[in-house]
């Protein structure tokens, strides 16, 4: 059902979209959102700093007039993604109390204990706000005759792209098997944390590029987590420049594609 | 498909696989519908493969494929191409798919090759073409990649093919990485690298290649022919196949000689490290290549010399479409 709301409001807003007049003076640091401008500002630094990432043109016969010709849109390719959503979720089965004394402290829960010695761990790295995941590749192809090393896994393509309505940065979602096919839509739901999949994640148009539906997190709660995180940074004392707005936006929509193994090895400096 | 085990095995060229974006039929569609309507006239569209070594020889063409100018991509060369599309199922599989390719293979051959055009412009030699029929009633495409080539000359593998980490050390290679990002766009498809006194150079081929003398009076040991290598297993990609023809029909001091090659290969964390040297024996007696025929046709996915069928029903046929949003 959330789905079908989705959709017609997705149709709806791609006509509010056209309507809403480019935003013009900036409300970054009052509202969390984002002018074009700021948006190639975020964007070149994203650039600068993570070189996978780079921007793109599009489709010639949908370029937006309100981005530089060249500076449509972000992408990464082939980003690995080697476990699915289910394999790393919070399973009670697997908190197995280890010691049964019943001191005050109660006894310690071991969080991390798998059935099987091929489960995935969950490894904690020293980058803020997120963790990675250790790579471990579960999905090796079979049918490798010619001895070729190379793990073959699920790849994904993210495009960041400017939602004109919502005034954020949008994420989208091209994903591939093992055999370099498009995922369909519920092959790559699996990638996509159950919490968010159906809800804040849904199929729209691309405003680049032709074609069906494609799956995008939606936008209408980013510039209210992105207004919440400025709060928080400068209760601390410091102040979030609107260039590294998409470094955090990658680091908050990973609660969504948790698996989604893309680079961005930057911590925020606040 | 195994890596050669005994020496002079006959060079197996990696095949490109053809990969079609759903976004190429809808752009493609709107063109059909808006522009082109009954004309057939065959359109030029931009295609790209990577020489990532975690993708495989794929070949992509999706909605930008039609853009004015191709994009320069990260990890990515975009080659260009030809789109002919049929407006009749007849008259897709009544064409004569040998002669078209030959006379494809011959406009490269008298435009690319003979004028020695490749030598400023090594881009000209890759090429590829779509044949297409468009059911525009059920939304079926119909297709059919070719990668034209020259079917000969038979080349063999002098041994098996090894990493560059053999010939050149850490820091070389981080050289040759730096630079090939430095050579332009049109340059990167075929190269060569240059190892004197313990420095290393990449060059690109007008440099050692004089296009108007017919005289060639390079040391062809000193060098390393180098081609950016879609291929991530033993055996070098398509593209070379094409750059050796190119070099045989210059000049005879390339007739029955060994070079070396370098098939660029890349990986994201540690530059063309994965790139593989290749010592290549060409034959002593080289007929006029052009006559021989063209070859490319991609196999289909039950490996036979055949058309793909995109169903693109599911998200373009109007009544598929209201049934779902319904």
């Amino acid at each position: 059902m959330q789905s079908v709301i989705n959709t017609v409001k997705g149709t709806a807003l791609g006509v509010a979209g056209y309507l809403t007049p480019v935003l013009k003076e900036s409300k970054f640091q009052e509202t969390g959102v984002l002018t074009p401008e700021e948006f190639v500002i975020a964007g070149d630094h994203l650039v600068h700093h993570c070189p996978t990432w780079q921007w793109s043109k599009g489709e010639e016969a949908k370029v937006k007039p309100y981005l530089p010709p060249d500076k449509q849109f972000l992408i990464t390719r082939n980003v690995p993604c080697y476990r699915r959503c289910k394999q790393i979720e919070y399973c009670e089965n697997n908190e197995k109390v280890i010691e049964d004394e019943h001191d005050e402290d109660g006894g310690w829960v071991d969080t991390h204990h798998f059935e099987s010695p091929g489960s995935p761990t969950v490894e904690e790295k020293s980058t803020a706000l997120t963790t990675r995941k250790e790579r471990k590749p579960k999905e090796k192809r079979q049918k490798q005759s010619d001895g070729d090393e190379i793990v073959r896994t699920r790849t994904y393509d993210l495009h960041i792209t400017y939602d004109k309505y919502y005034q954020t940065p949008r994420l989208w979602l091209i994903g591939y098997d093992e055999d370099r096919r498009l995922l369909g839509a519920e092959a790559l739901y699996e990638d996509i944390s159950a919490e968010h999949a159906r809800k804040t994640v849904t199929m729209e148009a691309h405003p680049h590029l032709s074609g069906p539906g494609m799956v995008s997190v939606h936008p209408c709660r980013h510039a209210e987590v992105m207004k919440k995180i400025i709060e928080m940074v400068t209760e601390s004392g410091g102040q979030l420049q609107v260039h590294s707005y998409l470094i955090v936006f990658l680091k908050f929509v990973q609660t969504v594609i948790p698996t989604v193994e893309y680079d961005f090895t930057q911590n925020v400096s606040m | 498909m195994a890596t050669p085990e005994n020496v002079k095995d006959i060079i197996q060229y990696v095949p490109f696989t053809s990969f079609v974006n759903p976004s190429f039929w809808h752009s493609f569609t709107d063109i059909k519908f808006n522009v082109d309507k009954l004309s057939e006239n065959t359109k030029q569209i931009y295609g790209r493969f990577s020489y990532a070594n975690d993708i495989g020889p794929v070949f992509e063409v999706d909605g930008t494929a039609f853009n004015k100018q191709p994009e320069a991509e990260l990890m990515y060369l975009s080659i260009r191409g030809t789109l002919m599309n049929k407006n009749t199922i007849d008259d897709f599989k009544s064409i004569d798919k040998a002669s078209l390719l030959n006379s494809i293979g011959e406009i490269i051959w008298h435009n690319s090759i003979i004028t020695r055009l490749w030598m400023c412009n090594p881009s000209c030699l890759l090429n590829f073409f779509i044949l297409s029929f468009a059911d525009l009633k059920k939304y079926h495409y119909y297709y059919w990649f070719a990668f034209p080539t020259p079917s000969q000359p038979t080349v063999f593998l002098k041994e098996k093919s090894k990493s560059i980490l053999t010939e050149f050390n850490e820091s070389e290679i981080r050289t040759i990485s730096q630079n090939y990002q430095l050579l332009h766009h049109s340059q990167r498809c075929f190269f060569v690298i240059r190892k004197e006194n313990e420095t290393v150079k990449v060059e690109t081929l007008s440099n050692i290649f004089n296009r108007t003398d017919n005289t060639c009076n390079l040391d062809i040991s000193s060098v390393y022919f180098a081609f950016t290598d879609p291929s991530n297993n033993g055996n070098p990609g398509w593209p070379l196949r094409i750059f050796l023809a190119a070099l045989l029909e210059y000049s005879a001091i390339f007739h029955g000689s060994v070079i070396k090659v370098i098939g660029i290969r890349s990986s994201k964390e540690v530059g063309c490290q994965s790139s593989q040297i290749f010592n290549v024996m060409l034959p002593e007696n080289v007929q006029c290549l052009q006559k021989l025929g063209w070859v490319g046709w991609e196999r289909n996915d039950r490996g036979n010399f055949g058309p793909k069928l995109s169903d693109m029903s599911a998200s373009m046929s109007p009544k598929k479409l209201a049934a779902e949003s319904a």
